[in-house]
């Protein structure tokens, strides 16, 4: 027992360090891309049997599909991404595909894309929450079309919530940004190729992303608020509230967990009869809640 | 035995997904023996170059609400937008143009113009109306900097208008890419707002809203096969044209508004792949200053002019991940981050009242420095499950608040199967734990705050979580997701202030092809926030508890039919209810009555194509809402039912039914 122990440990670590067994058509495809052996009219003789597709043929309608180029088109073609044609032509040997029947790895998919698409906005791509995830650049991607969905404005939220959809559900609560119809889209806060910033933000941290269209409360203010100043999700869901103003919890009880002083803010939640709560609540005398500049301006009442 | 078993399994497993990353990418191609410069490609054309549609519709809103038209788009009346969506491929440039209801309250529209690969113009208009309130009713009425109080109650509308331009140009040669974008935004409308006189009085107004926001990126990178670096400039310009507002002849103090300001950030970023391990990394040195005039009780500046604000930052992130053998993925990063304000701290003197008090107080800097620790390892199991496990620690100082250090620990780890036919499972669980140093309440001079106060965001907490998402796809035709979620945490040291809070529910989604002309789509969930709070006035004497319950549900369901297409029939529709409701009690009473809203939208669709060109179309939409706050006031209420020295905007809930038709008209070319 102790022997076949000690292989099955043997041979778990030499699996680790295995690089070439694997089993086809994987490993056909691998050996064809090695091998390099491209066809000797490249597009020209893909087309020759895939004309009759509709979907292989948008290719020429899309960003991709642009021969006179720095396109794929104006390479290998076809080819670029589909790996060398080999044997496939006539012995149909295996191809590169995308689909969900891949043999390939989401990270062999994506290493064709990353190829290419290596810029500033995909430089975390590999250490990002989707790239952790297997998520291949065609889960949201298309590639064989005009124009690919997820970059037109008022769909790209369609492909996100489908499986984001604690997002989704977030969309339709009494505030939230105007994502469900299309007025903004996830990517205006978010990178889905990942960032270096906290849930792939597209700024540095919360509050800058927040600052990119409410600059008004960038400041700095004479009188900072400190949980305004350090995040602006101690106050605020993003997503979507059941409250107003997209906040965690109704004014004034929100301000009540972090106000008891011996003065008014302690107080017990009155009904209409306080000025805590009727109105605008604690804002009713603090209108300046995200920072005073006014030299007077402690208390954010001015 | 199990042992035994357990390690072949996972030695099979590792062998049969040992080619973990190789890479199919173009730029690691053998083209020795590529014939391609030679390759003609005849047939890589489209039988069209310019692609898409553009059309327009027109029709008619029906509401008594404006709030409508956050959703439909259209106020009351004439409703006409335009729709395109082009793409004109010629000889290697592209040139898009994009409308989306151009017109509407919410319109957009983009053109760029490009050379594919190399470079790209892009211009872009977005225009968007927030419609907050109809009916506010104030008889303090904005000019300018000042509130004229009218001898009648004047009706306003609370609605922000955005008009924002962009423009950005991106180059890139072989290795060295390039780009520049500006954006200005301009701002107007009326918001609710409230001025006080420092003492019991207080109104709450129709704010006038005036400001530009202007915002500026450009970037130079330098890349080869497997790296990366850019050098990048990203500034901010806020101008508000209300920088100041008062009540006009009502002895109120006049009260600052937003000051102007500005950002500015330099950023390093850089990437290097090695093999299988891939670092990314950024630098980021910035400020945010304001040197606006104070504003001060009559409106004048004296003594000091401004505070001349200056906050630095400095971030710094760094990230490394590595498949570091088959199955085996490791990632580590590090976070840093130092906030440092560095305004003048000098004495102000405060209000009290319908006077300056002649108590004094000084402004203080509050700073910040946290760095963030994460590691986690991804393990393959066996094919097709998942394993991955992770522990951050977070660390954060902070200067003249009531904690000066707080460290958050957290655990996590999640299961995902994929190895089911037709099932991917995800389990997630964390746990996470925040303690720190002591509170100074007690010490700090300028706080009046109780000495058992714990505020959420410093205070200790013990979090725990758990997620279950499955997706499971019995047929060919139909997926089904379930998400069900459970989180609480459990401020643990705390008396006076949160003390616990949990949030649980779950989400539910199918997407079934009923034939092969139908698709239908429902989904659905529902929500639950409990969040309990204790405070007291002085000492724990007078201790209350209140418990705030927020719920929501939604439920949506939508088909789309194509089965009439050969007669270029298309039909499609689509329901959604949502439901939003916050109870606080305490002592059993709900103390602020009710707080609900309810949505239902309707949209109903049918196109026809009189020719392969020319579609024409019906759209209708409905849609009914209505929100409720009791917190709300009358302007003028009974003595008894109102809080003494309020004066308010009145009720602005809302209760609406809308209903928008559109004939749409639509070319595809």
């Amino acid at each position: 027992m102790k022997i076949f122990n000690a292989m099955s440990v043997v041979l778990v670590l030499l699996s680790g360090v295995s690089t070439g067994a694997a089993a086809d058509p994987l490993d056909t495809l691998m050996k064809k891309f090695e091998g390099g052996k491209y066809s000797k009219k490249g597009a020209d003789t893909c087309i020759m049997c895939h004309k009759r597709s509709e979907k292989v043929m948008a290719i020429f309608e899309s960003v991709h599909g642009q021969a006179n180029s720095k396109s794929p088109m104006a390479g290998l073609q076809c080819e670029a991404c589909h790996g060398p044609q080999g044997k496939h032509k006539g012995k149909n040997e295996p191809m590169v595909t995308f689909g969900e029947e891949s043999p390939l790895t989401a990270e062999m998919l994506n290493s064709v894309c990353t190829a290419c698409h290596n810029d500033t906005s995909r430089v975390a791509w590999h250490t990002s929450l989707h790239a952790e995830q297997d998520v291949t650049c065609v889960s949201c991607h298309q590639l064989h079309i005009s124009k690919d969905p997820v970059l037109v404005k008022d769909r790209q939220v369609e492909v996100c919530s489908g499986c984001h959809i604690s997002a989704k559900a977030d969309m339709n609560k009494r505030s939230s940004h105007p994502l469900k119809w299309g007025d903004m889209t996830c990517s205006d806060c978010h990178n889905p190729h990942g960032s270096m910033s906290e849930s792939a933000l597209n700024e540095i941290d919360v509050n800058q992303t927040c600052y990119e269209c409410h600059a008004e409360k960038r400041g700095p203010f004479l009188w900072e608020h400190a949980p305004v100043m350090e995040n602006c999700a101690n106050c605020h869901n993003a997503h979507g509230s059941v409250n107003q103003a997209l906040l965690k919890t109704r004014v004034p009880m929100l301000c009540k967990q972090c106000h008891a002083n011996d003065g008014h803010a302690g107080t017990a939640p009155g009904d209409n009869s306080s000025i805590q709560t009727g109105g605008q609540g604690c804002l009713n005398c603090h209108g300046q809640i995200h920072g005073s500049n006014h030299p007077s301006g402690k208390a954010f009442q001015f | 035995m199990k042992f035994k078993l357990s390690l072949i399994t996972l030695a099979l497993a590792t062998c049969s997904s040992a080619a973990f990353a190789f890479d199919f990418g173009v730029t690691s191609a053998n083209t020795q023996t590529s014939t391609n410069a030679k390759w003609a490609c005849k047939k890589c054309t489209s039988k069209n170059s310019l692609i898409g549609q553009a059309g327009i519709e027109l029709g008619s809103m029906n509401s008594d609400d404006d709030h409508a038209a956050n959703n439909l788009k259209y106020t009351d009346g004439f409703a006409a937008g335009v729709n395109a969506d082009l793409v004109y491929n010629n000889k290697g440039y592209r040139t898009e143009v994009v409308a989306d209801e151009l017109g509407s309250e919410q319109g957009y529209g983009a053109i760029k113009i490009g050379r594919i690969g190399v470079w790209n113009v892009e211009a872009s208009f977005d225009e968007k109306r927030r419609y907050n309130a109809n009916n506010a009713e104030s008889v303090w009425l904005a000019d300018g900097n000042s509130l004229i109080e009218q001898d009648e109650m004047q009706t306003q509308q609370l609605v922000l208008e955005r008009k924002k331009s962009a423009i950005e140009v991106k180059l890139k040669l072989d290795n060295v890419a390039s780009y520049i974008r500006f954006s200005n935004e301009d701002k107007t409308g009326k918001r609710a707002s409230s001025m006080t006189n420092g003492g019991i009085e207080t109104v709450n107004i129709a704010a006038p809203v005036e400001s530009q926001t202007q915002n500026m990126a450009a970037g130079v990178s330098l890349s080869g096969q497997n790296w990366l670096t850019e050098l990048s400039y990203k500034g901010s310009w806020f101008d508000n044209d209300i920088d100041s507002l008062d009540l006009n002849g009502s002895g109120y103090p006049v009260s600052s508004q937003a000051p102007d300001n500005q950002s500015q950030f330099i950023t390093l970023t850089g990437r290097y792949s090695l093999s299988k391990t891939h670092f990314s990394g950024r630098v980021t040195q910035g400020s945010m200053t304001q040197d606006a005039d104070f504003v001060t009780f009559n409106g004048v500046t004296s003594g000091q002019n401004s505070a001349d604000t200056r906050v630095d930052t400095l971030d710094a992130n760094f990230k490394v991940t590595s498949s570091v053998m088959s199955g085996l993925r490791l990632k580590a990063s590090v976070d840093y981050s130092d906030r440092d304000n560095k305004t003048d701290i000098n004495e102000y003197e405060q209000y009290s009242y319908d006077v300056l008090s002649g108590n004094f107080e000084t402004n203080t800097r509050l700073d910040t420095t946290r760095t963030a620790y994460k590691v986690s390892a991804s393990y393959s199991l066996v094919k097709g499950q998942r394993i991955e496990v992770g522990f951050d620690r977070i660390e954060t100082e902070r200067s003249n608040q009531e904690r000066e250090e707080t460290d958050d620990n957290i655990f996590w780890a999640q299961w995902r199967v994929t190895g089911f036919d037709k099932w991917d499972i995800r389990l997630k669980g964390l746990y996470s734990d925040r303690g720190g140093s002591e509170f100074l309440y007690d010490t700090m001079s300028a706080s009046d705050e109780n000495t058992l106060m714990r505020k959420y965001y410093l205070a200790d907490k013990k979090s725990s979580k758990a997620e279950l998402f499955v997706t499971h796809a019995p047929l060919d035709t139909l997926s089904l997701s379930f998400r069900g979620y459970y989180g609480l945490d459990d401020y643990t040291n705390t008396q006076i202030g949160l003390v616990e809070s949990k949030d649980y529910g779950y989400d539910i989604g199918l997407s079934w092809q009923a034939l092969q002309d139908l698709s239908v789509n429902i989904d659905g969930g529902y929500q639950w926030i409990d969040s309990d709070q204790a405070s007291a006035q002085t000492t724990n004497l007078d201790m209350w508890q209140a418990d705030t319950e927020d719920q929501f549900g939604f439920a949506g369901v939508g088909f789309n039919y194509t089965g009439l297409s050969q007669k270029g029939i298309n039909i499609s529709a689509d329901y959604s209810y949502a439901v939003s409701i916050s109870d606080s009690y305490s002592n059993g009473f709900n103390v602020l009555g009710d707080y609900e809203s309810t949505s239902h939208n309707v949209t109903v669709q049918a196109n026809y194509a009189i020719t392969e060109q020319t579609i024409v179309g019906l759209k209708y939409q409905y849609a009914k809402y209505q929100d409720s706050d009791d917190t709300q006031l009358p302007t003028y209420y009974y003595p008894g039912t109102g809080p003494t020295g309020l004066t308010t905007l009145g009720v602005l809930n809302h209760d609406y039914d809308a209903h928008l038709i559109l004939a749409t008209l639509q070319y595809r070319f």
